[in-house]
């Protein structure tokens, strides 16, 4: 193992990640380099020194701001959210009707009559009846039943229609 | 989770929780929509994300602004959410990125002014034992923390990135490149030359505080 390619191979010893055969490579190194040697070492102390490094405690409000920002950013109910959310009913809800709204204004209309029609509807109820009527006064007036037996007494009690 | 709240011992349950359910596990329960999931993502990730976005952006109040929006995003994106990668990869990421455009968005002008200014409450990286160092020791701790703040804040921003993921919030390479948006040879190179860097920088810097006293 050269100078160079045992660069890495110190990092990983450095930090322990290294493996048992890196490491062997590393100390084999070492042992012949002096150069390399004393990088280690430097670095060694480096590592060790990184511990002093300042650190800071978050302040007591941190959970308490954070919470104000959590809920700053809940979502506010308001009144495109729902349809927003429901793209697809209110799609479908919209089309439904519009489609009743389309029927309603081409379904057939009711046929109502003309007065010419109506003249004709009761002329033809006239007829309709006709044979009634002919009926009526053909038995009211029908002279030959009076000289059956019996029918001078039921003419007498059947009174015509006036 | 409702078998752990059985034990009567809060700090028992919550020290449970936070073994038995896993990100991918609670970010799924935020998604249906349990909002106890995702307090128990905050208290997870609150304190590494604000310490790594202050890291990179040295700017308490950005940090934490960003850091909030990191959250928002989670939450706001909890729906679409599928598991297919580690919650701390897409967490990081977005967080990342909020610092870069932050950061080259030119809003560190203020940041600049104010670069050897450090937080009042800043803690050291490491927990020292206090009551037995002397002021002297204090003094020569707090000065070796400005140069070691100095020297990662004057690395180029994809560099700050990759050392603070690396260094502190113990990501594989193949996570850090996925968050950083490069291959893992493009990732370790990068590396290497911030820690070079750094190497040689505080090096500078030691021999020069050296000739000085």
């Amino acid at each position: 193992m050269n100078c160079q390619r045992i660069e890495t191979a110190l990092l990983a010893v450095l930090d322990g990640r290294a493996t048992a055969a890196d490491e062997a490579r590393v100390t084999e190194h070492v042992a012949q380099c002096a150069a390399c040697a004393r990088r280690m070492e430097s670095l060694r102390e480096t590592w060790a020194a990184l511990d002093h490094l300042p650190a800071i405690e978050p302040s007591p409000l941190f959970d308490a701001r954070l919470r104000a920002r959590l809920a700053e950013a809940a979502p506010q109910p308001r009144w495109f959210v729902w349809p927003l959310a429901h793209l697809r009913l209110v799609a479908l809800a919209a089309g439904l009707v519009a489609a009743t709204a389309v029927w309603y204004s081409y379904r057939p209309a009711p046929v109502l009559p003309t007065p010419a029609q109506e003249q004709s509807q009761q002329d033809f109820a006239v007829v309709k009846n006709l044979p009634v009527l002919e009926n009526y006064d053909v038995l009211s007036n029908f002279d030959a039943l009076s000289a059956l037996p019996g029918a001078q007494q039921t003419s007498s009690q059947a009174q015509p229609i006036e | 989770m409702s078998e752990l709240q059985l034990s009567t011992a809060p700090g028992v349950l919550y020290t449970l929780n936070r073994m038995t359910t896993s990100d991918v596990e609670l970010m799924l329960g935020v998604k249906a929509g349990d909002e106890a999931c995702f307090e128990e993502l905050l208290a997870r990730y609150r304190t590494p994300l604000v310490v790594f976005l202050y890291r990179m952006v040295r700017d308490r109040a950005a940090a934490e602004d960003l850091a909030q929006e990191a959250f928002l995003r989670v939450f706001r994106a909890r729906r679409s959410y599928a598991p297919d990668a580690k919650f701390t990869t897409w967490l990081f990421r977005i967080a990342s990125n909020l610092a870069l455009n932050w950061l080259r968005d030119g809003r560190r002008r203020t940041q600049e002014l104010s670069l050897d200014r450090a937080e009042e409450d800043e803690r050291p990286g490491l927990d020292l034992p206090d009551a037995a160092a002397t002021i002297e020791q204090q003094m020569l701790e707090r000065e070796r923390a400005l140069r070691i703040r100095e020297a990662v804040a004057a690395l180029p921003e994809k560099q700050r990135a990759a050392v603070l993921l690396h260094k502190y919030q113990d990501l594989g390479y193949e996570e850090i490149a996925r968050i950083l948006g490069c291959s893992q040879s493009a990732l370790k190179s990068l590396l290497f030359r911030a820690y070079e860097t750094l190497r040689a920088r505080l090096a500078a810097e030691a021999a020069a505080a050296g000739k000085g006293k």
